[in-house]
């Protein structure tokens, strides 16, 4: 069934967003081949990692930079050719994802359906691994948790365990633990989901006409709800999407006629008060008067203030030195002498009377004289003073009068200039408002609009699909593949993708029947000692798988990524070293001075991609053969360069405060 | 004796008439005891040159104020700007006493302990009747506003007065 239209399912990813806060991050991908390339340490993983999260997966590997500039993250995808947008929360791998089944572009035209992150947690719409199921058609199934055993329990299998032959992470490439060989229970798991993906499984014939009677029921519930809903819509003289869709534009031609005519209301009041200058600045000018007036007012109240201080000093000197003169008339002047009462010590006046100062009767008068004088000028300044400050508050009432009139004047003027504009004005607001609420309006209807034509496409989908899963039941029917069948095919892939590889020796690739691991030269892949050989091999494998799918109605949705895909080749980081013998790479030749085998991987993929619109392989790696970055230009979808030499971004987050 | 300069509140003779006043008014309390000695003539003193202070000390303590306060005694420069070394010039009031004991104004007693208290004799209020001025009389008023802080002890109103001479 050699041809360009694959049976199995199709997963290609359209864009990754990484809405962040001070921007959003963007990578968008193709079908075919997509690379991403560039210096350690630049986010190149993280983009496989946020895409395999928005897939489902239950922790997201965030480093620093993540963790400070984004938000949540959305990843555009197409799902047997129907485009959906999966939006999760980066912090929050609890939190409930929203499906909207447009791009991100439309996403606001809709409302999202909403899924719960795993099968602990449902959501309003179900769980996640069931939504990407369907959309992919893969039937849900229960799988054995220990095949051997006729009374086995039986486990859900999630569209993550499928998803475990299409990610090859920078851990597993080339990994002698690939697909977790040393974790019996988990490569069992691996093991009845490789049967299942190609059909193996006993029960595969009987799961198949129990997914198809399931989905045909879907489709016929999805049709009554879809003519129910249509007939409610058609009574209640909802408006179709294309009158909804004339009247929003209409709307929004009049808001900006009516944006224009306020910008002009604006700049016609602006120029009609401007008549009015004069008078304000009088106003103005009335103001800086009575400011003046009042500071000097209070300069004079002060200046009244000390004054009257020296006037009451003047005052009790007066009552003082009069006092002093009146004892000097009753006071003996006659020198006197007692004994202490208490020390018999002799005290003598005249001794004492030194240490005071004692003013004569003359002098006194005189001093009294001058103090009169200075009191009677320090009077009459206190009154001019006074007088000056009555005067000074009588002109502050009269500016005070003044500047009312000439506010109320202002205002009235004001008010009669800008009355008419602002009424107008206000007009031309509530009418724009009232339009901006008709808009909205629209826009919620249309979201309803959009959910009806949501539920006709899934009915449309639904029976493609249908007729899909009848073709693949009519050839199982007629035809049951057999593990033999399978694993040679694969098997056969592999020897052919080795043999282009040019890898030493390849001889006797088989992939066993029980585990579905390969083998090459009777070697268990895990027994492989050469870290260079198990990548080519690890990968050859993967690729292998797609191939099959690709050619044989599987269900593996078409779609790979794989981190560091030079691992082991020359391209290796010092951590993953000692789980490979270097003396036994070079004896396979595989050396970082000869790239011969890692050009050709490039070149294999690259030809397996050629021309097919249903497959995609990601790719991520430090960077591409020198010899081939020409042929492969149109497959580089992001390269980064921690210099940001030549123009490139400097990483994933490129906008990290600090990088200039 | 002549000066340049006269400053009225330090002339021997107004000293004496503020004292005189203080022992005229203040000698005995009500069970007829001596109360003043050197520290609180000083501390009395230093009230009757501000008798704002004294007013405001009585108001903060609800005591009876038993004088009307005059404009010129409260806004005088004096008043506004009181000097804390007038509550400490002993020397000086230690020397006015002297000069009324040598006129026999005053009397000192004794006590068992060794206390000395100054008290005014019937001359001493006799010359003082015979001064006829304003400040005089008004002296011998407003002494008669230290009733209800007479036995209070000096080191309390100083504590009283001191707050008022900082809040300046």
């Amino acid at each position: 069934m050699e041809n360009n239209i694959s049976s199995s399912p199709k997963l290609i990813i359209n864009n990754l967003t990484l809405v962040g806060i001070r921007k959003n991050y963007s990578v968008s991908f193709h079908t075919g081949l997509n690379i991403i390339h560039g210096d350690s340490d630049t986010g190149k993983s993280s983009i496989l990692n946020l895409i395999d999260y928005c897939l489902g997966a239950s922790v997201l590997d965030r480093y620093d930079e993540i963790n400070t500039a984004g938000r949540y993250c959305l990843l555009e995808l197409s799902l047997n050719d129907k485009v959906y947008t999966v939006k999760r929360d980066i912090f929050d791998t609890k939190k409930m994802i929203d499906v909207y089944q447009s791009s991100i572009a439309e996403m606001d035209m809709i409302f999202p359906l909403q899924y719960g992150p795993n099968y602990q947690k449902q959501g309003e719409h179900g769980y996640i691994s069931d939504f990407f199921l369907d959309a992919l058609n893969i039937p849900r199934v229960e799988v054995k948790v220990a095949p051997s055993k006729m009374n086995s329990a039986m486990s859900r299998l999630s569209f993550r365990d499928i998803l475990k032959y299409c990610y090859l992470n920078q851990d597993d490439t080339g990994s002698k633990g690939l697909l977790d060989h040393d974790n019996f229970s988990r490569a069992i798991r691996h093991q009845e989901t490789f049967k299942f993906m190609h059909n193996l499984l006993d029960e595969a014939i009987s799961q198949l006409n129990a997914y198809i009677s399931e989905r045909s029921n879907e489709r016929s519930s999805l049709n009554s709800r879809y003519n129910t809903i249509s007939s409610f819509l058609r009574e209640t003289q909802l408006r179709t999407a294309e009158q909804l869709d004339a009247e929003k534009k209409e709307l929004g031609e009049k808001i900006a006629l009516i944006n224009q005519d306020i910008e002009g209301i604006n700049r016609e009041m602006m120029t009609n008060t401007a008549t009015h200058n004069q008078l304000r600045s009088r106003v103005d000018q009335i103001v800086r008067e009575i400011f003046a007036k009042r500071r000097e007012r209070d300069n004079m109240q002060l200046q009244m203030q000390q004054n009257i201080l020296l006037k009451n000093e003047y005052q009790q000197d007066i009552d003082k030195l009069l006092t002093s003169k009146a004892v000097q008339a009753h006071l003996s002047r006659e020198q006197q002498h007692v004994d202490c009462p208490v020390c018999s010590n002799p005290l003598k006046m005249e001794d004492i009377q030194t240490v005071f100062q004692e003013s004569s009767s003359a002098y006194i008068d005189i001093e009294v004289k001058s103090i009169r004088g200075r009191f009677k000028d320090v009077s009459n300044l206190i009154d001019e003073y006074r007088n000056g400050i009555v005067i000074i508050r009588q002109e502050i009432f009269e500016l005070s009068a003044s500047l009312d009139e000439a506010r109320v004047l202002l205002d009235n003027r004001t008010k009669e200039t800008i009355s008419p504009y602002l009424s107008q004005r206000d007009g031309f607001l509530t009418l724009k408002t009232r339009m901006l609420e008709s808009i909205e309006s629209i826009d919620q209807t249309l979201k309803i609009r959009n959910q009806l034509k949501q539920i006709a496409s899934n009915v449309a989908k639904l029976e493609i699909e249908l007729e899909q899963l009848g073709i693949r039941l009519e050839e199982l029917q007629a035809k049951t593949p057999t593990p033999e069948e399978v694993t040679n095919n694969i098997a056969d892939y592999l020897a052919e993708f080795l043999r282009f590889v040019r890898m030493n020796n390849v001889t006797r690739v088989s992939v066993d029947m029980r585990s579905f691991l390969p083998s090459v030269r009777n070697t268990d892949y895990w027994r492989l000692t050469s870290g260079g050989v198990r990548t080519l091999v690890s990968v050859g494998y993967f690729v292998s798988l797609l191939k099959n799918s690709i050619y044989h109605a599987t269900n593996h949705p078409n779609f790979l990524m794989i981190d560091t895909i030079g691992k082991y080749l020359g391209k290796t980081k010092a951590g993953y070293l000692d789980q490979t013998n270097e003396s036994d790479d070079r004896l396979e030749g595989i050396t970082a001075s000869d790239p011969t085998k890692y050009i050709n991987m490039y070149r294999y993929i690259l030809n397996l991609c050629k021309d097919r619109e249903d497959v995609q392989i990601i790719i991520v790696d430090n960077d591409i053969p020198t010899a081939i970055e020409t042929d492969f230009k149109s497959n580089v979808v992001r390269e980064f360069d921690a210099q940001g030499k030549g123009g490139l971004l400097r990483g994933f987050i490129d906008d990290v405060p600090g990088l200039t | 004796m002549s000066h340049i300069f006269i400053h009225p509140d330090t002339e021997l003779n107004v000293q004496l008439i503020r004292v005189l006043s203080i022992l005229d008014k203040m000698s005995f309390n009500r069970n007829n005891s001596p109360v003043l000695h050197l520290e609180k003539i000083a501390v009395f003193d230093f009230l009757l040159r501000h008798p704002g202070i004294l007013f405001g000390l009585l108001k903060k303590t609800d005591k009876k104020v038993s004088f009307i306060l005059e404009d010129f005694e409260l806004n005088a420069i004096g008043s506004l700007y009181p000097s804390r070394d007038g509550l400490y010039q002993y020397e000086d009031h230690r020397k006015l006493l002297q000069l009324l004991l040598i006129h026999g104004f005053t009397n000192v007693r004794v006590t068992q302990t060794g206390e000395l208290f100054y008290v005014i004799t019937d001359q001493g209020r006799g010359f003082l009747d015979q001064i006829d001025s304003k400040f005089a009389f008004r002296q011998r008023e407003l002494a008669s506003g230290f009733a209800p802080i007479q036995s209070q002890t000096t080191k309390n109103l100083l504590a009283q007065i001191i707050p008022f001479i900082n809040g300046k």
